[in-house]
């Protein structure tokens, strides 16, 4: 050991605190960056003086990981729940007031009215309005479910050309991590990219992550289909423009495998791609078929029958695009709810007679039953209002009782809607518990605590002064050498 | 017993000391070249014959030595071709004539030849990869070229081997092949047609022979328990969305069978891919295991490299010198040989930083770092000198004092002489 080799000590050591402290100051300035890691130095020893190694970062993997799952979970129950909210909305309205069980409710109270007192033609024209309010009611419903599908397509091609983007971008950031890591270069900064890039995939789709050597990375959905392996797999989506009943959606397709839908309110649905496809080829889809098996019951309620029994029955208050025939019974007739209408015979404003409503005869005078137009006759109105309570077969797939009556399918269909909309609700809570819990723990775990890198540096700055303190010793000890030197 | 004799060994004295503050000079000159050696300067006696009561005094003769030997300290700098040796032994270096050397400065640059040249002008020596590893010759300068970092042709490595590990479902749904009216008749990946059923599909990039980056995708379907049948497509001929059917026949298709009571395979544990435009690809997949568990990846790996060009060179601490290429891969270009002699500190020095073999040093010996006792190669390092100025200023102050002793011995001498001089009137 010599003074100069002394010098050249002090002097590493100024250099490595001072390079610690730019790593201090950088933290600090990231502190509020949620998808930064808190950076630290590693010294190791060269003799003589030390070296820093490199530069850290702080990591949790499992953490990180579970933080990624809660995210895709939370974001799929989000979606679900602000679909059905939507649905709820735009379908039964605001309390239910314009859902077609209140509707069938007011045409119940209107006949109920006018079969009291089957003279008062007001009575009929109150009857007749009620049940156009009905049949707006399931159109504007059955229009709404169709828009939403066609909203929710339109939202998953964003998407899904969202996360081809964000997989192409993951590719850049890997490949500069793999040469970064291969060249030893400080690459903490892309790392960090990286990280917030997965946050952003596994906000559509569920990830699984797998590292390989020189921290190249392997991205699978959690069902094992490859989303990115050294470049990204496309994920191809086309879109239908408009959906009508019945129609299918197209599927989702990651590396050729179709993306599989979430099920139920508390939905297994991860990402908000998986819960996209739930509402739009389940919830919508049922949903609509409820519709439409009310619209079936109405028109079967309400159809009119030949006295003499020699003709078949026919459609009377509703009526459809096939009328007047009378749809099949126990049958789902997609896009029933959309081609409803009151029937022109019974409209006034189309030139009918609401009066039809009471003797019958929509369909001609075949069908009429108070033959002799006695004022007080009301034997079909009662008629109406026994069938609207009696059990009937419906179709099985709406999730619905497959044998009830009209009024209380109309109640169920309520109930259904609300109870997947409290359960989606409550999963959502609990969902986001989870992921705030976890993206707290996280960044306990590798964030940027300003605390600490203050006492860091507190503790660097005293460094600094003495590693200064040793360089002035060394040279009044060289300027007495020099003193003596004469 | 002479004044005369007193006289000249004053002088003698006076020329030592003037040869020590010579190499002080020279010291505190060079304090901060990198790669010098301190130079030190020892005095042996001169003795003349003398008789019982007539004394002659003799003379010190100056032998320079240089401390070749000793390591100077390590200074990082951020060029990783600063080479600097960590223990024992030399770079070798020419010069412009070709002429070899040893030197411990290794601040090398690239020179628009793409050569490395030293501070001092010479050109670091060394092994080509060229024609395969290349071993030392120990005694000699034979098969070194100065190393020369140029851009070559792009390289491309077509993929060999690959790796995949993970799990197929225990519960996945058998695809019934047998025909109806007895099963479902259904098809399997194999059969490649639009209705082909599989159970779970991943997908792998290897390259081809020019580097073109082929897809693979590889289907496993479960046609009966335990038994599961691997079929591996080319991307490139899938249908759109759903891939099938593909415009041609698997690439190839094998049969995984596994063990009921481990989960673990049981009969064959990889399949040879014919990539297409490219070798015959060995997938192992022995880490693949039938557990009641989702599908799911845990390893997926292929070799091969799509072609690329230099992004830079790294020196690592055995010499070797490798061009990174622009897809992270590594490619050995030379590497860097140290010399070493029986007595280093004997070893004549020449202008330059640069040490040559001298008679009494021994022969040169060349091996390769971290190995026969050499030291280890830094990147990002350089030495420096191993000079201390505190101990050169004391010795300076020292040689200052015995100079004037000498030169008193020398005035004494004179003194006397005029006296006796002065006895003749």
């Amino acid at each position: 050991m010599s003074l100069t080799s002394a010098l050249s000590i002090a002097q590493s050591a100024l250099f490595n605190t001072s390079r610690q402290t730019s790593i201090v100051s950088r933290n600090v300035s990231e502190a509020a960056n949620p998808d930064y890691s808190r950076r630290y130095a590693v010294l190791s020893g060269a003799a003589p003086g030390a070296r820093i190694s490199e530069i850290r970062r702080a990591v949790s993997d499992v953490l990180f990981r579970q933080n990624l799952t809660a995210q895709s979970d939370w974001q799929g129950q989000a979606t679900l729940s602000r679909g059905l909210e939507t649905l709820k909305i735009n379908v039964n309205g605001i309390d239910n007031a314009s859902s077609p069980a209140t509707m069938i409710g007011n045409l119940q109270t209107a006949l109920q009215t006018y079969a009291a007192t089957p003279s008062n033609r007001t009575l009929a024209e109150n009857a007749v309005e009620a049940a156009r309010q009905v049949v707006r009611s399931l159109n504007d419903g059955a229009a709404a479910v169709q828009a939403l599908r066609s909203d929710i397509d339109r939202d998953i091609a964003t998407s899904v050309d969202e996360l081809n983007r964000l997989l192409a971008a993951f590719e850049t950031v890997n490949e500069e991590i793999v040469a970064g890591t291969r060249a030893r270069r400080d690459v903490a900064d892309a790392f960090d990219r990286r990280d917030a890039l997965l946050k952003q995939i596994s906000a559509f789709v569920p990830v699984s992550t797998i590292t390989r050597a020189d921290n190249d990375m392997v991205l699978t959905t959690t069902g094992g289909v490859t989303l990115f392996e050294t470049v990204p797999r496309p994920v191809t989506f086309t879109a239908n423009h408009t959906y009508v009943a019945g129609m299918a959606g197209n599927a989702v397709y990651v590396d050729g495998v179709p993306l599989p839908a979430g099920n139920g309110g508390n939905t297994t649905a991860s990402g908000s791609l998986a819960a996209n496809l739930q509402l739009r080829d389940q919830i919508a889809v049922q949903m609509q078929q409820q519709l439409d098996e009310i619209a079936r019951g109405l028109i079967t309620a309400f159809a009119e029958s030949d006295p003499s029994n020699a003709l078949p029955d026919a459609a009377g208050l509703f009526t459809w695009a096939d009328g007047p025939g009378l749809p099949a019974a126990g049958t789902l007739e997609n896009g029933l709810a959309g081609s409803i209408r009151l029937n022109p015979a019974m409209d006034t404003s189309a030139g009918g007679d609401p009066e039809r409503l009471r003797d019958g005869g929509a369909n001609g005078a075949g069908y009429i039953h108070n033959a002799d137009g006695a004022a007080s006759y009301s034997d079909l109105l009662n008629g109406y209002l026994d069938r609207l309570q009696q059990p009937m077969s419906f179709e099985p797939a709406t999730g619905l009782g497959a044998s009830q009556s009209l009024s209380s399918f109309s109640s169920e269909a309520i109930g259904w809607l609300e109870s997947l909309r409290h359960e989606a609700a409550r999963g959502s809570e609990a969902k986001e518990a989870l992921a705030t819990h976890t993206a707290t723990a996280l960044s306990n775990e590798t964030g940027v605590n300003v605390d600490e890198e203050m006492a860091l540096l507190l503790e660097l700055e005293h460094a600094y002064e003495a590693s200064a303190r040793l360089m002035s010793v060394i040279d009044e000890m060289l300027a007495t050498l020099m003193e003596a030197t004469r | 017993m002479s004044l005369y004799g007193m006289m000249r060994t004053g002088v003698s004295g006076m020329n030592a000391q003037a040869n020590r503050l010579s190499t002080v000079a020279d010291n505190i000159a060079n304090s901060s070249t990198n790669g010098y050696k301190r130079a030190n300067t020892e005095f042996s006696t001169l003795v003349v014959p003398s008789t019982q009561g007539s004394y002659n005094s003799g003379g010190v003769t100056t032998t320079v030595r240089n401390a070749i030997s000793t390591q100077g300290v390590l200074q990082y700098t951020t060029s990783i071709t600063d080479l600097a040796i960590n223990g024992d032994g030399f770079f070798i270096v020419q010069n412009t004539s070709g002429q070899p050397y040893l030197t411990r400065a290794g601040s090398f640059i690239l020179d628009g030849e793409g050569k490395l040249v030293n501070a001092a002008g010479f050109q670091l020596l060394g092994y080509s990869y060229e024609n395969g590893v290349p071993s030392a010759t120990a005694n000699g300068y034979a098969g070194l070229e100065p190393i020369t970092i140029k851009q070559p042709e792009l390289v491309a490595t077509p993929s060999r081997n690959g790796i995949f590990a993970g799990n197929l479902p225990l519960d996945a749904e058998t695809v019934d092949t047998t025909p109806p009216p007895a099963g479902a008749g259904d098809a399997t990946a194999g059969d490649n047609v639009s209705t082909s059923k599989y159970s779970a599909k991943t997908s792998l990039v290897a390259y081809g022979n020019r580097g073109e980056e082929v897809l693979l995708d590889v289907y496993f379907t479960k046609t009966a328990d335990d038994t599961w049948e691997v079929t591996v497509f080319d991307r490139a001929e899938a249908a759109p969305d759903t891939s099938f059917p593909y415009a041609s026949g698997p690439l190839v298709e094998g049969e995984l069978t596994f063990d009921p009571a481990t989960g673990k395979l049981s009969g064959t544990d990889g399949i040879t891919i014919p990539v297409p435009g490219g070798d015959s690809l060995e997938l192992d997949l022995s880490g693949v295991t039938q557990l009641d568990a989702g599908f799911e990846v845990q390893d997926a790996d292929v070799d091969g490299a799509p072609p690329s060009s230099i992004q830079g060179i790294e020196i690592s601490s055995d010499g070797t010198i490798y061009a990174q290429y622009a897809d992270g891969s590594f490619k050995p270009l030379y590497r860097i040989p140290l010399a070493s002699v029986a007595s280093p500190d004997q070893l004549q020095v020449l202008s330059g930083n640069v040490f040559t073999e001298s008679a009494t040093s021994g022969a040169v010996s060349i091996g390769f770092a971290n190995s026969n006792g050499l030291g280890g190669i830094s990147s990002g390092a350089l030495e420096n000198s191993n000079v201390d100025i505190a101990e050169e200023l004391t010795s300076m102050i020292e040689s200052q004092r015995n100079y004037t002793a000498n030169s008193k011995v020398f005035q004494t001498g004179s003194d006397l002489m005029e006296l006796l001089v002065n006895l003749k009137r």
